[in-house]
């Protein structure tokens, strides 16, 4: 379920990040695009996307006259736009339905966040996809270590594996938080 | 050998999506870590090198080709298995994958039961290689052990009240070598100091070295003519040497009560004399060749007198053709120099020295050749 969400969040806004490309004529960047809908559209069962989106890669790497590429995005758009509504549609009704009250955390200590910031710091060091899932489990006292924009952009970061960036931040935050204590 | 969940699998891919679908698939059996471009993956195995990279290719910056290409070139990460996982079909694409050096390549869309099973094949196949690796390092180690068990353990003790002081260094080029020396009394006051330097290197080189010094340690025992010794090394050694290996050797015999020294070489190159007042000679050209080659063996003595505080320095061509960065000779012109400049030092300030100005001068190009440099003093107030 997370995998289809992340496909329809992800590859949803791929085909207008082509539009834009092309129109800086940055052939590369739209083929790379393209290229990655199509392997990602196969990765999930998406088999229409995926051949539309090759079609797609074929007509921009080979230089076609702009009408065709443009037909071509719009025929990916044609299966894609549906699947990505689809699938939010589904996902929401899921989460809805599985939806437990939360219960509110217990106040957590400074020396329960530098303990927690250890343990990600080394998830970070080691480009461990697990980091993702330790933020989730352990939000309440590593948010303590950060500003409201702050957390959100360093949950952003480790959600997208920008592992080098967030542990920067992560030590930046350790390090602030020290201080003012 | 390794538990394969012990083992760490970098999922290197631009699209986020594709490393998620990758690590739910593999996170339950193997440690994972994960990059999103070449860049961020060459770092992640800089700082700790993985068991097995699964690699996209059409990624930005950096494409997979090239980062395989650099993992190639580097020593430490040559075999790291690489498994190509690209949306690249064309064969001419996935024959490039194989030819930067990857060892397995999958297309996108994948079967995840197919990349397990590839990726279990892969850290397998690891997993043996580097098993065999250790059982090899192990072997070597415990060969090396032997074979430096087989040199003088106490050259010290040897010459103890003899009127010599002696040094020796010997660093093998590999694990074990196939360079010698021998320090031997044969009486009160007679001793026998060899150097050695045996054909090819490893394995090879180290068993024949063990037979030239055994061979070597007993004619010493009985011959005081040092060109005798070293004829009738050659003799034994053609007689069972289907490989035809050799062995190059400086051979010396020291008689005290006559103060004199008597030497010859089969094949090796000049030892260096420095004495009291006078610069640094290389002296005794090698009149035979390479023992082992060839049944006759028309090797000479030489003999001269002993004067105080005359050093002997005996080296393998680990010292003279020790090579630079820039493939330049170390040479026999900076060998004299070291000796100049050190000539008032014990003889093992001499060999240290020696090997230390080998060292600087190689400045990190890798040791080709065993480096054996030893030193014996005439010093007779102090026997």
């Amino acid at each position: 379920m997370k995998i289809l969400r992340q496909f329809a969040d992800q590859q949803g806004p791929a085909l207008n990040q082509v539009a834009d490309a092309l129109e800086r004529e940055d052939h590369a960047l739209a083929e790379r695009l393209a290229h990655t809908l199509n392997g990602v559209a196969g990765n999930i069962g998406a088999r229409a996307v995926q051949s539309a989106a090759g079609v797609l890669e074929r007509v921009i790497r080979d230089r076609s006259n702009a009408d065709d590429v443009e037909r071509a995005r719009q025929q990916v758009e044609a299966v894609l736009g549906p699947l990505a509504a689809a699938i939010r549609d589904a996902v929401a009704m899921v989460e809805s339905e599985g939806s437990a009250p939360v219960q509110p955390a217990a106040p957590a200590s400074p020396a329960q966040s530098r303990e927690a910031a250890a343990q990600l710091a080394a998830l970070l060091s080691d480009s461990d996809p697990g980091a993702a899932e330790f933020v989730d489990a352990n939000r309440a006292v590593l948010r303590l270590l950060f500003d409201a924009a702050g957390w959100s952009a360093f949950e952003l970061l480790v959600q997208g594996y920008g592992f080098t960036d967030a542990e920067a931040q992560l030590d930046h935050a350790v390090e602030i938080s020290a201080r003012s204590r | 050998m390794k538990d394969l969940s012990d083992n760490r699998v970098l999922i290197v891919d631009d699209a986020k999506l594709n490393i998620d679908i990758l690590v739910q698939a593999l996170r339950d059996e193997y440690k994972l870590s994960v990059a999103l471009d070449g860049a961020a993956a060459l770092c992640s195995i800089e700082k700790s090198t993985p068991d097995l990279v699964l690699l996209d290719i059409v990624m930005p910056g950096l494409n997979g080709y090239e980062v395989c290409r650099q993992l190639r070139a580097q020593e430490s990460t040559r075999d790291l298995p690489v498994m190509f996982l690209s949306s690249l079909e064309d064969v001419k694409d996935k024959t490039q994958g194989f030819e930067v050096g990857g060892n397995d390549y999958l297309t996108k869309p994948f079967e995840v039961l197919e990349v397990k099973a590839r990726v279990r094949s892969l850290l397998k196949a690891k997993a043996y290689t580097d098993a065999i690796r250790e059982a090899m390092a192990r072997d070597l180690k415990i060969a090396r052990e032997i074979q430096m068990g087989i040199l003088p353990a106490d050259v010290a003790a040897v010459t103890r009240h003899s009127a010599l002081e002696v040094h020796a260094i010997i660093e093998p080029a590999q694990k074990v070598g196939g360079d010698l020396y021998e320090v031997l009394r044969a009486s009160d006051d007679r001793l026998v100091i060899a150097l050695g330097d045996v054909s090819g290197k490893g394995i090879p080189a180290a068993l024949f070295m063990a037979v030239a010094v055994t061979v070597l340690r007993t004619l010493a025992r009985h011959l005081v003519d040092p060109a005798e010794i070293l004829r009738r090394l050659n003799d034994e050694l053609v007689e069972q040497n289907p490989r035809g290996m050799f062995v190059t050797m400086q051979c010396l015999v020291f008689d005290l009560t006559a103060r004199q020294i008597s030497f010859a070489g089969a094949g090796h190159h000049q030892l260096a004399i420095v004495s009291r007042g006078r610069s640094p000679r290389l002296a005794c050209v090698s009149s035979g060749r390479p023992a082992g080659l060839m049944a006759f063996n028309p090797i000479e003595r030489e003999t001269l007198p002993l004067e105080t505080g005359d050093t002997f320095v005996l080296f393998s061509d680990g010292v003279s053709e020790a090579m630079n960065v820039a493939d330049d000779f170390y040479g026999e012109d900076r060998l004299m120099a070291v000796l100049t400049a050190e000539a008032d030092g014990t003889v093992a300030d001499i060999v240290k020295r020696v090997v230390a100005d080998v060292h600087a001068f190689a400045n990190g190009a890798k040791q080709s050749d065993d480096i054996t440099v030893l030193a014996v003093r005439y010093a007779p107030t102090t026997g």
